[in-house]
C-alpha cells in the first residue's frame, strides 16, 4: 500500500532563451532551486537520496511553455503562498514560478488529470487570410491522417478528435488546442504539418510555445475521457 | 548580433551551453566598470565550468566595483560553422560582447593539448593571433595556469602570463590598467600599449614576452589561504558538466615530494584553510547553489592536518541538506578505515586511489611512498565500508622502467581483486575495478625534467601487456591513455618558443580540442614538424643533460634547480627523500620566494 502524499503543484514558465534549456536542465534547476529555497521536500530512499519532483509532460528544446507544471512532494505542510515565495527568490525572470497550490494528501499522481494542452505558433511568409482559409480547409474535412513513429512502434492515426480548437489570430498566429493523454495524444507538429498540405505555399513556423495545461474538468467533454 | 539569437540556437545540437544567465552569474551594468575582462577557458562550456580556478578568479575580479569579468568558452564545432558562416565573433555569455571589444582577454592554461584550441579560441573572437602584430587597441592577451611554467610555445600570442597564485597579482594587474592612462580597447595608441606593457613586466609574476627572457620572473605565491576565501557563489550552471558539483578547496601544495608531479613542486608550500572556514564556506556553498554533491579539493585530502574533525563537521551540515561528500584522488598510505567509515555517511561517492606504479622498485624511483600493504589495507578499509567499484591509476613509461615492473601492476590490480573478494563476501558480484594508466610525461620544475619520454612503439608494447594480463578479469576494466597523444604533450610541455610555429601550423591544418582523444591526429604535428625541420621524437626520446638550457630557466617556481637535480640523481640512485612536513626540510628553495615555510623548518 502506498501512504498518500502531500505535493505542492507548482506553474512555471519556461520563455525567452531558456526555451531552449532541455528537460532535464530544468529538473536540475528546479532540484538546485528547491535546496537554496531550503522547501521541505521529500527524499527518495537508498543509496543516494533525491528529491521528489516531478514535471508533467516534458517540453523538448527550444519549445516555450508559458504555464508549465512541476509537482514538489514535501515532507511538511507549507502554505502555497510560502512554496511560491521562496521559489520564485531561486529562478531566473525566464524560468519563474508564477503561481503554486499544494494538493491534498492523496495517493494520485499529481498529473493523472492532465488531458489537454494549448500551443501557439507564428507563420512567417503567409498572409492571415490565407492561413485562415487553410484552417477552415483543414476543419473541412473528417479525416486527419498522420503517420507516428516512436521509439517502440510505427502507426498511423486520425488526429482530427484528438484536436479541440484551431484558430487564426492576426499578425500570423495560430492557436491550437491538443490531447495530451496518452492515448488521445497530438502533438503541435502534426497539426503545422497537416496545414502546411493546405496551405500549399512554404511557410514557415517559430516560437512555438505550450500556453497552457489542462486537468480533467477544466476543458470541454472531448478530453473529459 | 551576438550568438544567441534563435535562429542560432535552434541549429546548434546543446543550445544549453550558449544561454548565460546561470544562477549567480554576474549581471553587472558595463557602462559602470572600468575594466571589462574575458575569461576564458580553451575548451567547451562543460570542461571549462568545471574548473574550479576559474570559479576563484571570477568572483575575485567581480568583487571589484570597477571591474566586471564575463565567461567564454571554446564553442562545439556546429557553432563554430555557424559563427563563421554568419561573421559572428566569440562573445561572452553574460552580455553578449564580442571578446575583442573587452580590455583583457584572460585564457587559462592547463593542459598542452589545448594549445591549438587556444589559438583557436582567439581566432573566433577576432583577436590577432601573433603580440607583435596586434593592434594597440586591441584587448591585451593574458595567460595563467600550470602551463605557464614554461611558457615559451604560446609566448608570440600572448601579451603576458601570470605566473603562480591569481588571487593577489590579478588586482595588482587590474589596479595598475585603471589607475594609469592607458587608454582602452578600441582607443589605445602604440606608445600606450608598449607603456603599459612595460609597466606589467613590472609586477612580480607578470611576464610580458615581447620583452625578452632576460629579466628574471618569479611565482607569486599567497603567504596564507585565510585571506583569501573561497567562493561560496560560484555559477551554477544548465547543462551538465563535467563536475556537477560544488568545489572547496581545502589546502595548497604537497611536500610528499613525488618525483614526476609537477603540482607537488609548482604550488609548495603547503597552506591549509581552517576548519572553521570550511565548515562556513561549505554550508554557504550549498545554500547559495544548491548543489547536492560537495567535493574537497587538494592534492590529496588525509594530508589535510585535521581531516577526521574536518569530515565530521561537514557531516553535520551537509546530511541534514542531503549532500554528498566527495574526496578526490586519495593516497592509499593516508586512508584510513576511519576517513572511509565517515565518508561514506552521507552518500557514496566515487573513491580513486593512485598508487602510480606497480613495483616497490618503480614507486621508490619516483618518490611514491606507499606500498603494496598500505594500498591492500586502503582498499580493504573501502570495501567494508561498502565500496565496490575503485578507481586505480597507474602510469607507465617512468625512468627506469621494465616489463616487470609494468607486469607487477597486473599483480598489485589482482591481489585487489583478491582482498575485494574475500571482504565483500556475497556481495562480491558488484565488485568492480577500473584501472586506468597513464602515460608518464616529464614536466618542467620537476626532479624529472631531465628525463626522457617512452617512445610510442614501446608505450604501445606496455599497452598491450597490460591488456593482455586483465583480458581474463572480468572484474577490471582498463583505460590506457593515447601514447600518439602523450608525444605531443610531452614535446609541448618543454619545448622552447620555436613550437608556437608548429601549433600555429597544427591549428591552421584544422587541429582543436585535441585533448579530445578522439579529435587528436598525430599526422597534423608530423607534417608540421616536418616542414618544420623539428623531429618531435628526437626531442623528447632523450635524457637531457644537465648543461642544457631550459626554455623555462627564466621562469622561477621557487624550487631551486640544484634541488630538482639533486632529487633526479637520487631517483636514478633509487634512494628516497621524505616528505618534509614530517622529516624535516629538504631545502627545496621555495622559502627564497619569501613564502613563509610552514611545513616544517625543523
Ligand atoms: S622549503 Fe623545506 S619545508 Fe618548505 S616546502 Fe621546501 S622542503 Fe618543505
Amino acid at each position: 500500500m502506498q501512504k498518500p502524499r502531500l505535493y505542492a503543484r507548482v506553474t512555471y514558465r519556461k520563455t525567452g532563451l531558456l526555451a531552449f534549456l532541455g528537460h532535464l536542465d530544468v529538473a536540475r534547476a528546479f532540484d538546485r532551486a528547491v535546496r537554496r529555497a531550503k522547501l521541505p521536500v521529500a527524499y527518495s530512499q537508498g543509496f543516494s537520496p533525491h528529491a521528489l519532483i516531478s514535471f508533467a509532460s516534458p517540453l523538448p528544446v527550444g519549445v516555450a511553455g508559458e504555464a508549465e507544471l512541476c509537482a514538489i512532494e514535501l515532507a511538511s505542510e507549507w502554505a502555497p503562498q510560502a512554496v511560491l515565495k521562496a521559489l520564485a527568490r531561486q529562478l531566473p525572470p525566464d524560468l519563474m514560478v508564477v503561481a503554486a497550490q499544494v494538493l491534498p494528501r492523496g495517493k494520485r499522481s499529481p498529473f493523472a488529470d492532465l488531458v489537454a494542452a494549448d500551443y501557439r505558433v507564428r507563420y512567417r511568409g503567409v498572409t492571415d487570410a490565407d492561413l485562415q482559409a487553410a484552417v477552415e480547409g483543414l476543419l473541412a474535412r473528417t479525416q486527419w491522417p498522420v503517420h507516428r513513429v516512436t521509439k517502440s512502434r510505427e502507426l498511423e492515426l486520425d488526429l482530427r478528435p484528438r484536436v479541440g480548437d484551431l484558430r487564426v489570430e492576426p499578425g500570423g498566429l495560430l492557436r491550437m488546442r491538443l490531447g495530451l493523454a496518452e492515448d488521445n495524444l497530438a502533438k503541435p507538429e502534426e497539426v503545422i504539418e497537416l496545414l502546411s498540405a493546405e496551405l500549399g505555399v512554404a511557410a514557415t513556423t517559430q516560437d512555438l510555445t505550450r500556453t497552457a495545461l489542462w486537468m480533467r474538468g477544466e476543458v470541454g467533454r472531448q478530453f473529459a475521457d | 548580433m551576438g550568438q544567441r539569437t534563435t535562429a542560432f540556437l535552434r541549429r546548434v545540437v546543446t543550445p544549453a551551453r550558449y544561454l548565460g544567465q546561470e544562477h549567480n552569474s554576474s549581471r553587472k551594468d558595463p557602462s559602470t566598470v572600468r575594466v571589462r575582462f574575458a575569461l576564458c577557458y580553451p575548451d567547451i562550456y562543460e570542461i571549462g565550468m568545471s574548473h574550479l580556478g576559474s570559479h576563484i578568479l571570477y568572483a575575485t575580479m567581480n568583487e571589484r566595483p570597477d571591474t566586471f569579468c564575463e565567461r567564454a568558452y571554446h564553442p562545439w564545432d556546429d557553432a563554430v560553422a555557424l559563427m563563421r558562416q554568419e561573421g559572428l565573433p566569440l562573445a561572452t555569455l553574460e552580455t553578449q560582447t564580442p571578446l575583442r571589444e573587452l580590455d583583457f582577454v584572460g585564457i587559462t592554461l592547463q593542459h598542452e593539448l589545448n594549445y591549438t584550441t587556444v589559438l583557436s579560441l582567439l581566432d573566433l573572437a577576432g583577436v590577432t593571433l601573433r603580440s607583435a602584430v596586434r593592434r594597440p587597441a586591441e584587448p591585451l592577451v593574458i595567460g595563467g595556469g600550470p602551463c605557464v611554467y614554461n611558457p615559451e610555445p604560446l609566448a608570440p600570442f600572448f601579451d603576458c602570463f601570470v605566473v603562480g597564485e591569481g588571487e593577489e597579482v590579478i588586482h595588482e594587474v587590474l589596479d595598475l590598467y585603471v589607475g594609469g592612462n592607458w587608454g582602452r580597447t578600441g582607443q589605445r595608441g602604440a606608445e600606450q600599449r608598449a607603456d603599459l606593457l612595460a609597466r606589467l613586466a613590472e609586477v612580480e609574476g607578470v611576464y610580458v614576452p615581447a620583452l625578452g627572457t632576460e629579466r628574471p620572473v618569479r611565482r607569486r605565491v599567497l603567504p596564507s589561504l585565510e585571506a583569501v576565501p573561497p567562493p561560496t557563489r560560484p555559477v551554477v550552471p544548465y547543462c551538465q558538466v563535467t563536475h556537477d558539483r560544488g568545489q572547496i578547496e581545502i589546502s595548497r601544495g604537497c611536500t610528499r615530494g613525488c618525483r614526476f608531479c609537477q603540482a607537488g613542486m609548482i604550488y609548495r608550500p603547503v597552506r591549509e584553510r581552517s576548519v572553521q572556514t570550511l565548515v562556513d564556506a561549505a554550508a554557504a556553498l550549498i545554500d547559495n547553489t544548491g548543489y547536492d554533491e560537495l567535493s574537497l579539493v587538494s592534492l590529496n585530502c588525509p594530508d589535510y592536518s585535521e581531516v577526521l574533525t574536518l569530515v565530521d563537521r561537514l557531516h553535520e551540515q551537509l546530511a541534514e541538506r542531503r549532500v554528498g561528500l566527495g574526496l578526490p584522488s586519495l593516497r592509499t598510505d593516508t586512508f584510513s578505515v576511519e576517513l572511509a567509515d565517515r565518508i561514506q555517511q552521507v552518500r557514496k561517492t566515487g573513491l580513486t586511489f593512485a598508487p602510480e606504479a606497480g613495483s616497490q622498485r618503480l614507486r621508490d624511483i619516483i618518490n611514491k611512498n606507499v606500498t603494496e600493504a598500505d594500498l591492500l589495507a586502503a582498499s580493504e578499509a573501502a570495501f567494508k565500508a561498502g565500496w565496490h567499484r575503485l578507481k586505480l591509476y597507474f602510469m607507465i613509461g617512468l625512468p627506469g622502467e621494465t616489463d616487470d615492473d609494468v607486469l607487477a601492476i597486473g599483480d598489485l590490480v589482482a591481489k585487489v581483486l583478491e582482498v575485494g573478494r574475500e571482504t565483500l563476501g556475497p556481495s562480491r558480484g558488484r565488485l568492480a575495478l577500473n584501472v586506468s594508466v597513464a602515460v608518464f610525461i616529464p614536466k618542467p620544475h620537476t626532479p624529472f625534467q631531465w628525463a626522457p619520454q617512452l617512445p610510442v612503439a614501446e608505450v604501445l608494447q606496455r599497452q598491450q601487456l597490460l591488456r593482455e594480463r586483465f583480458a581474463r578479469l572480468k572484474q577490471v576494466r582498463l583505460s590506457c591513455h593515447s601514447a600518439e597523444q602523450a608525444l605531443v604533450e610531452s614535446y609541448l610541455a618543454r619545448a622552447g618558443r620555436e613550437a608556437a610555429e608548429l601549433t600555429e601550423a597544427v591549428y591552421r591544418a584544422g587541429g582543436r580540442f585535441e585533448s579530445w582523444d578522439d579529435r587528436f591526429d598525430l599526422s597534423r604535428w608530423e607534417n608540421a614538424a616536418a616542414a618544420a625541420g623539428v623531429d618531435l621524437a628526437s626531442e623528447v626520446n632523450r635524457e637531457w643533460p644537465p648543461d642544457r638550457p631550459l626554455p623555462w630557466d627564466h621562469i622561477h617556481s621557487g624550487i631551486s634547480k640544484a634541488y630538482l637535480w639533486a632529487e633526479w640523481q637520487r631517483a636514478l640512485a633509487g634512494e628516497l627523500t621524505g616528505d618534509c612536513r614530517l622529516s624535516g626540510c629538504t631545502d627545496c628553495g621555495v622559502r627564497a620566494l619569501g613564502a613563509a615555510c610552514p611545513s616544517g623548518g625543523r
